[in-house]
């Protein structure tokens, strides 16, 4: 499974207006719901981690990505991704003010591996959060996956 | 043959995006290893010699606090490459 297996256009949106950090999760979950990849609950699930958790979700500057247990609702291994038009503070000292979320859900351990180790790979250059941040469109921010894959 | 778990609330996340980045820290080191995702509560049990984790996951893995290792940017090759090559020289895994 390749990363735009999991990241498909129509759950990517560019320049989203949020106030807080728990509706740029909503948002992001939104786009899983909508596409039938994860059942609603499964969005609250993802706020309830980082609220007992804490912010480690932020795992780069600028990078968010909220997760769930598969078991709080996954229905296929997907990962949506929202830029944001004003950015939003997780409480994450290191890695606030976030720009671009990330939500993923994966059905087990295994499938979704050689997806994520393709974004690690997009994502060991720093440029890359900033550049989708300035994407106008989802089209845009998978030419930039591209172009770093 | 060093054995080492990233570990993240869930173990499925942010660990796994940490387990490529340590393997790939290893291979660049030269350092042969073999490493783990786990959750919190799976890492009970387990035998390893680092775990390797986030800032926030140090009250709940305080009982390993002599093998923890501490990463802020998951994606940032070289910061965990430096850290755990900081950490090998203190365990007298390398020279």
């Amino acid at each position: 499974m390749l990363l735009t297996d999991l990241l498909r256009p129509n759950l990517i949106a560019v320049n989203i207006h949020v106030k807080d950090w728990q509706e740029a999760v909503r948002e992001a979950g939104r786009l899983l719901v909508e596409d039938g990849a994860v059942e609603p609950r499964f969005v609250d699930a993802m706020i309830e981690v980082v609220k007992e958790f804490g912010p480690y979700i932020v795992l780069a500057p600028g990078f968010a990505m909220p997760h769930a247990k598969a078991e709080a609702g996954c229905i296929k291994s997907s990962l949506s991704l929202i830029t944001l038009a004003e950015p939003v503070e997780f409480g994450n000292p290191e890695n606030d003010p976030v720009y671009v979320v990330a939500a993923l859900t994966a059905a087990d351990h295994g499938s979704h591996i050689e997806a994520l180790s393709q974004l690690a790979d997009v994502l060991a250059n720093d440029s890359v959060v900033g550049e989708w941040a300035n994407a106008k469109s989802p089209e845009e921010i998978l030419q930039i996956v591209e172009s770093y894959s | 043959m060093i054995k080492i778990f990233t570990v993240c609330p869930q173990g499925l996340g942010s660990s796994l995006i940490a387990k490529i980045n340590v393997q790939k820290a290893l291979e660049k080191m030269g350092v042969e290893g073999e490493v783990e995702t786990a959750g919190v509560t799976s890492i009970t049990g387990q035998t390893f010699d680092l775990i390797v984790t986030v800032p926030e996951m140090e009250d709940s893995l305080e009982r390993y606090k002599s093998k923890l290792v501490f990463v802020t940017n998951f994606f940032k090759r070289d910061e965990i490459a430096d850290t755990l090559e900081k950490k090998f020289r203190e365990m007298g895994l390398i020279d």
